[in-house]
């Protein structure tokens, strides 16, 4: 994993400890207690604070992350004010500047940076939130002056602080004004059970299936990373792909799972976090995968640079012959960013230009079989069940390998690739496309058969009394597994 | 309190799902406590027996069932790594010791002297000053365990730095984590009930893990005879490269940390008023001899015997005499047919630390053959 700003830092309140349900609860009763405003933004705010106060040691820390708030705050006035391309350029690149500085990127080298440990949890989503809140500011769409504290509020919410889901300010705001009744009519028994549910199984989703997905990886992975002889040939194929896999499951429950607990809670405390996935796994390609996975990202992605960058080609190369080989560049240059923005260290130049080449590959590869054989064709080609889980399997394995950025370093990257070699790497790539296409053909079959068969107990499940007993269930199976492991899984994406 | 009307569904459905899940949990205790009852308290505990009890592992056995040793009748209790648990057997060295006393082996499988140390701390948090003076602990040690706890212990399956004791510490929280290392959550009076109240884990561990050894065991070949096995040439030059991964680099400086931690557990065992006998735990000659290590350990243990020789309460003997090859089954552990004389050995050089009051046994009288 990528950061070490943090290492000096505490580790903060981890989202599987009773500590943080405790907490959870303890915020939920307060803000309920009082239905006013002012008392429900007293209770966020605090919230918020003691949250964030988790992860450090001494009150130094913090002084890095205020300030980076103070100035995003400002440049957004500044830009609020004035609206001019100018101020919002100065603006932007003083946040990106500062955000860079902070962030320890390791092209500075340890000669520019502040040295004591600081608090940079948070920093990557702080950064969407306020670049977002320039842009806008400049085309207009915030029109009153945000107050400190809801800046504050919304940049620090709890719930988003460490990895999303990124929030537009304009939705924030909507539910921001409506904290002192809109809770209120919402609140059924039916609301509150689907709530609950949701948070029972992003725990499950957290601590069962992304833990055992951990310990597999951890095992396989440590064998092909270590110093010492690994395994060669075909064993290293299978242990590069066993592990490619297991992180991608992983990674994927990881975070969904965190996603799911986050947006109950939200919803608890009267907020409507966007959602950021959506089955990405069904995905038939690269682009639609982006589109369903980490989707408040890839959406602030296409509205802040893809879609202005594009603009810009277009104003410079006019010819509608270009535009799609515009669009090409720029989804490009749009995944290489978003890659490059995941860490700090060179490997993440890597998994960006992976990234970038996924995605301009794809689209290259979508323009070239539409003019081959047609639009009507080629949309033929796709309802073909075969060629369906083939994309569906193909892409998954792009994104398996294009993440193994995640989880080793350069030098273990170098060494992992050179010793498979491109055969070697072509045949895990083969490998974990044939697995997953497999893997899912059969899931389709198995979720088909379960609607038929498994119909009665869902609605069992959503009877008053016995979905509770049902959700009590679930409750006592995640505990006990969680005691099967010799730690709770991190939440991973803490590290970007 | 004030609480809004609106407010209700999010109390009565917490407070729905809370006795949901209280009374699914008693159902599962009783289930459970009617399926697999809590073993009686035994006067002696072996952890080598582990797996077939409900704890399953030596550090969760020990850790989770050392209420027993709270008694103050004279006591000795084994500690070490897996060749402690193979080398001494209770059923033999039980005979050859005085009735009254009583006979404990805690050894912990790929124990260091660290987590040794923990074990020591676990047996002494749990007695009084009387108990704690009528106590010899035997540590049988062996370069092996002096390996670096940033080689042991911090592996990607764990928290950084968690011995297998911690990660049994924090389980089941009755132990929390803090920058100043473990703090007790459940008080020990209260010790016992919550090990009952976790008896659902603890069953649905051992039934995985009794799935799980099933299955694997099916598909494996039959085992060979620990009495004739016999270790190739490349299992010894395998056994040979994992004692490098685990232990680094040789060299004067190797084993200091550990003999530093050992230095440590040493005093507090002395200080508290109990005994120590050290045991230079011997290794097959062909080992000793590849070994890079065994030169570096044997100066330092010599060093360390010869510093804590005089002091009341320590004893040492020396048992890396017993390296005939052909009396261990691989790198480290004697074969069965053996460890009747490691138990004689190992009596002998008892039998001047306990009391004068035990009676002693005849066999004690007998000159161990090697």
């Amino acid at each position: 994993m990528s950061d070490q700003g943090w290492a000096d830092a505490a580790l903060g309140m981890d989202i599987t400890s009773f500590g943080f349900i405790a907490f959870v609860a303890a915020v939920v009763v307060a803000f309920h207690l009082v239905p006013s405003r002012g008392w429900r933004t007293a209770v966020l705010s605090l919230a918020n604070a003691a949250f964030i106060a988790t992860y450090i040691n001494k009150p130094q820390q913090i002084i890095p992350l205020l300030a980076f708030l103070l100035l995003g705050y400002l440049a957004i006035e500044a830009v609020r004010r004035r609206r001019s391309a100018l101020a919002a350029a100065i603006s932007i690149g003083a946040v990106l500047t500062i955000y860079v500085y902070l962030k320890r990127f390791s092209f500075l080298g340890n000669n520019y940076t502040l040295h004591f440990g600081y608090l940079i949890v948070g920093l990557s989503y702080i950064l969407f939130r306020v670049l977002h809140l320039v842009i806008d500011a400049r085309g207009g769409d915030i029109g009153e002056p945000i107050k400190p504290l809801a800046f504050l509020n919304y940049t620090c919410n709890f719930l988003t602080f460490v990895s999303g889901p990124i929030q537009q300010y304009q939705d924030f705001a909507r539910d921001y004004p409506a904290l002192s009744d809109g809770t209120k009519d919402r609140l059924t028994d039916e609301f509150v059970f689907r709530a609950f549910r949701r948070i029972i199984v992003g725990y499950g989703k957290v601590i069962i299936v992304s833990g055992i997905a951990d310990t597999l990886f951890l095992r396989v992975s440590e064998r092909i990373l270590a110093p010492y002889p690994s395994p060669a040939g075909t064993h290293l194929v299978a242990a590069y792909a066993i592990s490619a896999i297991a992180y991608t499951i992983y990674l994927y429950f990881n975070f969904s799972g965190y996603m799911d607990i986050v947006t109950g809670v939200g919803r608890l405390l009267g907020q409507d976090l966007p959602e950021n996935f959506n089955k990405p796994f069904l995905a038939r390609d690269f682009l639609e995968f982006w589109t369903r996975w980490h989707m408040t990202l890839s959406q602030w992605f296409k509205t802040y640079l893809f879609n202005p960058l594009m603009g810009m080609l277009i104003d410079r190369f006019p010819q509608p012959v270009m535009v799609p080989y515009l669009g090409v560049t720029a989804f490009f240059v749009t995944f290489f960013v978003m890659g490059v923005w995941h860490g700090t260290t060179p490997v993440f130049a890597i998994y960006g230009l992976l990234m970038g080449a996924g995605a301009s590959i794809n689209k290259l590869w979508q323009l070239m079989l539409i003019a081959r054989i047609g639009r009507r064709q080629y949309r033929e080609i796709g309802e073909r069940q075969l060629y369906a889980y083939a994309c569906r399997g193909l892409t998954c394995s792009f994104f398996a390998i294009g993440i193994t950025c995640l989880w080793v370093n350069i030098d273990q990257l170098r060494r992992l690739w050179g010793s498979l070699g491109f055969a070697g790497l072509a045949g895990t790539a083969l490998l974990i496309a044939v697995v997953c296409s497999f893997v899912m053909f059969l899931q389709d079959i198995v979720v088909r058969t379960a609607r038929t068969w498994l119909a009665w107990p869902a609605i069992f499940a959503e009877h008053p009394v016995f979905g509770n007993v049902w959700s009590a269930a679930q409750i006592v199976v995640i505990v006990m597994v969680s005691t099967f492991f010799h730690k709770t899984p991190e939440f991973v994406y803490r590290a970007f | 309190m004030f609480i809004g009307p609106f407010d209700k569904p999010i109390l009565r459905q917490g407070a729905l799902l809370l006795l949901c899940l209280a009374l699914l949990y008693v159902g599962l205790l009783g289930l459970t406590l009617l399926i697999a009852p809590p073993p009686p308290q035994e006067r002696g505990l072996d952890a080598s027996l582990a797996g077939n009890t409900i704890f399953m592992t030596e550090p969760k056995y020990i850790y989770l069932n050392r209420a027993s040793l709270r008694g103050s009748s004279e006591k000795v209790v084994l500690l070490g790594a897996s060749n402690v648990d193979v080398g001494f057997n209770l059923g033999e060295l039980r005979p050859l010791l005085p009735a009254s006393v009583a006979l404990d082996k805690l050894a912990v499988d790929g124990a260091n002297i660290t987590e040794v140390s923990q074990v020591i701390d676990l047996v002494q948090q749990v007695q009084g000053e009387e108990a704690r003076r009528n106590e010899i602990f035997v540590l049988g040690i062996w370069y092996g365990m002096f390996g670096r706890d940033h080689l042991r212990w911090y592996t990607p399956d764990r928290s950084p730095g968690d011995t297998d004791i911690d990660i049994e510490r924090y389980r089941y929280g009755f132990e929390r984590r803090t920058a100043q290392g473990p703090v007790p959550v459940v008080q020990w009076q209260y010790f016992g009930a919550a090990v009952t109240a976790i008896c659902p884990f603890l069953f649905l561990d051992k039934l995985s893990r009794d799935v799980l050894a099933w299955l694997s065991h099916r598909y494996q070949t039959q085992t060979a005879d620990p009495n004739s096995a016999v270790m190739s040439q490349s299992d010894r030059d395998g056994s040979m490269s994992y004692w490098q991964s685990t232990i680094g680099s040789a060299g004067p400086a190797a084993f200091d940390e550990q003999f530093a931690v050992l230095e440590r557990a040493c005093k507090r065992v002395l200080a508290e008023g109990s005994k120590l006998l050290l045991v230079d735990l011997p290794l097959p000659k062909w080992h000793r001899e590849r070994s890079p290590y065994e030169g570096y350990y044997e100066a330092r243990r010599a060093k360390f015997v010869k510093q804590w020789a005089a002091r009341p309460g320590f004893s040492f003997v020396d048992m890396s005499d017993m390296d005939q090859d052909q009396d261990f089954l691989d790198e480290v552990h004697p074969r069965p047919r053996v460890t009747i004389l490691w138990a004689r050995r190992l009596a002998q050089a008892l039998s001047p630390m306990l009391s004068p009051n035990a009676a002693v046994a005849g066999v004690m009288s007998r000159s161990p053959a090697p």
